[in-house]
């Protein structure tokens, strides 16, 4: 019986309550799926995005229109980028998100608390730092059937299934926020119409203050996480021997006490030999040893080498501060600031090869 | 002594099996505290606050003894309880001071649902104009009597459960680090986050006045204790999820830690799963709301003998007044801080009652009554 009474007017309200919000279907929005921002000078900051335009058909790769506007807020910027578009602009689909090297080295502060603060952006956007113009590597287009974003999201999941650490904003976030821990982002190069992975910017903050080289990021990978990926080559008496990475665990001890601690990172490396100049050299086992040993010295002088270079940055992306802050008691950000450049530091990788190939 | 002081008997077509306890007494704790209390409980005992879940769970599950005891001993809900125990004016009094608490929970409950729609999903939304229509809703709920909610209780706890896998995508980039060194804080600490996190267990306190509507009430027991324990746990493992997943310093800056773990969540068909999770959550909320508003209206009706549906108008309209003129995020806060304290107080006066009618039956046997 109440029903019978209610149930009008509730139906009447639910009709009228889809008025009540002003919204767009997807049709009548601009959706955009890459951003970037670029140093101008001092003050003035210009940002691209990449909106793209679906066609009827599903095969039809949509066309992508650029917006550029050049100002120095955030928001001046947002109402510009409006100020040229047709439809709404919005970033609940944003995908890949890049700032060019000068603005990464002047401060991208303001720039990641606006990105932790939307709530329409999602925790997985990929976020990167080039070596020149956004505007330029947003611009070109690199596949005769893939968009531009698609594109861009492709080669960093291809590479980071590969020798490059996973990075994405949250992960960036967790180091941003977090003590004794620095972030880190892929860094890109666009050189004549094409776009690569040259190494990871390594962050204190907002700053970039380090890049990692290509060729250091597989040993750098070794060091943060367990993979199974990439090939390394070294050089042994004249030859050329690369071996294939099939298993890579790595763990982080403490020695020593809170006031005087000494890290161990040790990684074990199970590998594959891929290349080798002479295979029959390969035959005895005592061979197989001299190279295990090879390639365990020459990661370990690598990896040593390479956090004595952050330490002396005083850029922490292995995350020591961090761990030494919950596996022996309360550190703050300053007090590790202090002690990070001089804290021992010791790398002891064990490569163990498994298999030679098929041939011998 | 079963003498059902001012005691009334509920018809068998109107009541709940004992069953049914689990789904009330889960479902009226779940509400939006979970959705972002695991800031809240970590600035007291920082990463260790897990265990204050553990401690709180334990206290309530202690509560919710001494509540059946009550209950038992004199055989009706609470306004009987407190009749027996203070009289008529001052046991009505009280009786009034609890249905304003029940109301004021089914308000934090509300204002602070619409809260999360304004910042996640429709910054532009019309607050008065949702909360009529979630009202009516919750009107047309309540009206139907207690068999009515307990449904939407069964299909909340049901509905909510899905979202509960969901945990699995954070935990699988999160750093179980974070969680070391464990038990670092120290028992003072430990028990202030057990007190912060009192708002996220309010509401199994509403069994003092569904109790006799349970059918078979020995039975029920086993039911509360399995739902305030159903509720522990999955307040443990969204704290611990959430821990691992944020460091320390890093949830600080995050408000709904719940909602913002969902964001990691990705499927093909559906980038982005938080409003999935939001509308879901919408479910959750709506026996919330109703519960409070029952028990909220039934206290008036058992006192004075009017109907119930007057009552609930009144309320409805409080309601609506009061989430409407509620309008920032420093006010919800403050709501929220406030009835988190208040539910705080109320809980702790269970004891007390239980402790007055332990001392009130050895007087009354002494005197021979």
């Amino acid at each position: 019986m109440e029903f019978k009474k209610l149930s009008p007017i509730i139906l009447a309200i639910t009709v009228f309550l889809t008025g009540c919000i002003p919204h767009q279907s997807v049709e009548e929005v601009s959706l955009v799926s890459l951003s970037g921002c670029d140093y101008v000078d001092e003050e003035l900051t210009e940002c691209t995005v990449a909106i793209p335009h679906y066609g009827r058909s599903k095969e039809e790769v949509p066309t992508e229109q650029y917006l550029s506007y050049t100002a120095k807020t955030m928001k001046e910027i947002d109402n510009g980028l409006e100020s040229k578009s047709p439809r709404p602009i919005r970033m609940g689909k944003l995908s890949v998100a890049l700032y060019d090297e000068d603005l990464a080295i002047k401060d991208l502060s303001d720039i990641i608390d606006m990105l932790a603060r939307d709530p329409h952006i999602g925790r997985d956007v990929q976020l990167g730092i080039v070596g020149g113009k956004t505007k330029k590597v947003i611009g070109t287009k690199y596949s005769e059937n893939q968009t531009t974003a698609d594109y861009l999201l492709g080669l960093v999941e291809q590479n980071e299934r590969n020798i490059f650490p996973k990075t994405n904003l949250h992960r960036f976030l967790y180091a941003y926020y977090g003590r004794g821990i620095d972030g880190y982002l892929p860094y890109f190069l666009w050189e004549e119409g094409e776009v690569r992975m040259e190494g990871l910017a390594l962050f204190k903050g907002g700053k970039f203050v380090h890049l990692v080289t290509n060729d250091e990021v597989l040993t750098f990978k070794m060091m943060v996480q367990n993979f199974n990926q990439g090939v390394q080559a070294i050089e042994l008496d004249g030859e050329e021997v690369a071996m294939e990475n099939i298993g890579s665990k790595v763990k982080y001890k403490i020695e020593g006490n809170k006031d005087n601690p000494k890290f161990v990172i040790s990684v074990k490396m199970n590998g594959v030999i891929s290349e080798i100049s002479d295979l029959n050299i390969l035959e005895t086992n005592k061979r197989v040893k001299k190279i295990e040993a090879a390639f365990s010295s020459f990661f370990e002088k690598k990896s040593k080498n390479m956090v004595a270079q952050f330490q002396e940055k005083n850029v922490d992306p292995l995350g020591l501060g961090h761990l030494l802050h919950h596996r022996k008691g309360e550190i703050t950000q300053e007090e590790w600031n202090m002690r990070y450049p001089d804290v021992p530091v010791d790398v002891q990788v064990t490569v163990d090869i498994i298999q030679t190939g098929i041939s011998s | 002594m079963n003498d059902a002081k001012g005691g009334f008997n509920v018809p068998e077509n109107l009541m709940v099996t004992s069953t049914m306890t689990f789904f009330l007494v889960h479902s009226m704790q779940v509400g939006v505290g979970m959705l972002g209390f695991e800031k809240y409980i970590a600035e007291g005992a920082g990463y260790d606050a897990w265990i204050s879940i553990l401690v709180a769970g334990i206290a309530v599950h202690l509560l919710l003894w001494m509540i059946y005891r009550l209950l038992q001993d004199c055989g009706g809900d609470l306004v009987s309880i407190h009749n027996f125990l203070f009289g008529k004016y001052l046991g009505g009094l009280l009786n009034l001071v609890f249905s304003v608490y029940f109301l004021l929970l089914s308000l934090t409950v509300l204002r602070t649902f619409v809260e999360v729609i304004q910042v996640w999903v429709f910054p532009q939304l019309n607050v008065w104009l949702f909360a009529l229509v979630y009202l009516l809703l919750a009107y047309y709920f309540v009206i139907g009597g207690l068999r009515v909610i307990t449904g939407m209780c069964l299909l909340s706890v049901m509905l909510g459960l899905p979202l509960l896998f969901f945990k699995f995508f954070p935990l699988q980039i999160g750093d179980v680090n974070n969680l070391y060194p464990m038990i670092d804080a120290s028992v003072s600490e430990i028990l202030s986050s057990a007190k912060t996190s009192t708002l996220s267990f309010l509401g199994f306190e509403l069994l003092l006045l569904f109790y006799p509507f349970i059918k078979d009430q020995k039975a029920s027991k086993k039911w509360a204790h399995f739902g305030v324990f159903y509720t522990t746990m999955i307040y443990l493992v969204s704290a611990i999820v959430a821990f691992i997943y944020y460091n320390e310093d890093q949830l600080q800056h995050i408000t709904w830690a719940t909602i913002s773990l969902w964001k990691i969540v990705d499927f093909p068909f559906l980038q982005r799963f938080e409003y999935m999770g939001i509308g879901l959550w919408a479910y959750v909320v709506l026996p919330n709301i109703c519960l409070g508003l029952w028990a909220a209206s039934r206290i008036p009706k058992r006192m004075f003998k009017i109907k119930q549906k007057y009552v609930l108008w009144l309320y409805l309209v409080i309601l609506l007044v009061i989430s409407s003129l509620i309008d920032n995020r420093r006010t919800i806060d403050a709501l929220n801080t406030f009835t988190n304290q208040v539910g705080f107080y109320f809980l702790l006066y269970i004891p007390v009652l239980f402790i007055l009618m332990f001392i009130m039956k050895k007087v009354r046997y002494r005197h021979g009554i």
